[in-house]
């Protein structure tokens, strides 16, 4: 396994270039996305649509605070939660730039962030640590809600859409953000991850 | 003033149709939309610019909808078109049918 992130290739959704090489030397919020979030057919279109420009927006809008400051948000397109990702490449790519062209910061190829065909990244961005309790086993209680497994230790597992990784100029991982915390929050989450993600990237861009 | 449409909102994940009630009492304008996967109840901002509802409602993400008649004399048309906003970053086309 590789020690830094930005060793480990990951391609931009249109197969051009490896995002995670182009971003050595910055600071980056690595997340899973979804372009139908909530898109079930027990949910209203109308808030999955809302939702999702939510999440993507503040994404942006953090991605635009600091980018002069070497810093960038990388979405990467994930159909493992609720299957809200369910395209292929170019079509999620056409379909972003359709239904949220707000959306500037760069976009991956789609992979797995968890089970047997875990991308490396996700592997990297994890950790090693070995844990007491399986992580699946919290799936669907409160405590995977807020990031943690039956044992109250940090999951492994990725829970949802939008789960947060931010990455260091040197390709570490430095914290990690469940996707409840949101990224204009004003106020860390509590039982967060201490700080809030702007805090954080302003602390981490020095 | 009570009338009923059909809203039809139209986003990219597809089209969704909600019951509309628009009362208008003495210049007061409110809306209320309905369907059976949820509610919204939209009253008048300011009375000065009466084809805009507005709410601050306790939804998951407590912002700012707005839904914009496209129209200055909708009570008398059977059919309008109107924006729904969401806070600063949604915006969906509605198409109003009226039917009673």
């Amino acid at each position: 396994m590789s020690n830094l992130a930005y060793d480990i290739p990951l391609l931009s959704i249109d197969g051009s270039y490896d995002v995670m090489s182009s971003l050595r030397g910055k600071v980056s919020l690595v997340t899973n996305i979804s372009s139908k979030l909530g898109y079930t057919p027990q949910c209203s279109v109308t808030w999955s649509y809302a939702r999702t420009c939510k999440y993507l927006w503040e994404l942006q809008q953090v991605h635009d605070m600091f980018k002069d400051r070497g810093f960038s948000v990388v979405g990467i397109p994930c159909n493992q939660f609720g299957k809200m990702e369910p395209k292929e490449n170019l079509e999620i790519q056409e379909f972003i730039k359709e239904a949220y062209p707000f959306v500037t910061f760069p976009v991956t190829e789609k992979i797995e962030v968890n089970g047997k065909n875990e991308h490396p990244l996700y592997d990297f961005l994890k950790g090693t640590q070995k844990r007491a309790y399986s992580d699946t086993t919290a799936d669907g209680t409160e405590a995977a809600k807020v990031g943690q497994n039956l044992a109250g230790q940090a999951i492994a597992r990725i829970p949802h859409n939008y789960e947060k990784f931010l990455v260091s100029r040197e390709g570490i991982m430095v914290s990690r953000f469940n996707w409840q915390d949101g990224p204009l929050d004003e106020e860390p989450r509590i039982m967060g991850a201490g700080w809030t993600i702007t805090e954080a990237i302003d602390e981490l861009l020095g | 003033m009570k009338s009923k449409w059909k809203a039809t909102v139209s986003n990219p994940l597809g089209k969704e149709i909600y019951d509309m009630i628009v009362d208008t009492i003495d210049n007061v304008t409110s809306a209320n939309i309905v369907n059976e996967k949820g509610s919204v109840v939209l009253s008048q901002l300011n009375a000065t610019e009466p084809l805009i509802l507005s709410s601050l409602v306790e939804t998951p993400m407590r912002t700012k909808i707005v839904l914009q008649f496209l129209t200055d004399n909708y009570q008398n048309q059977q059919q309008f078109n109107a924006i729904l906003s969401i806070g600063e970053f949604a915006t969906m086309s509605v198409e109003c049918v009226k039917y009673e």
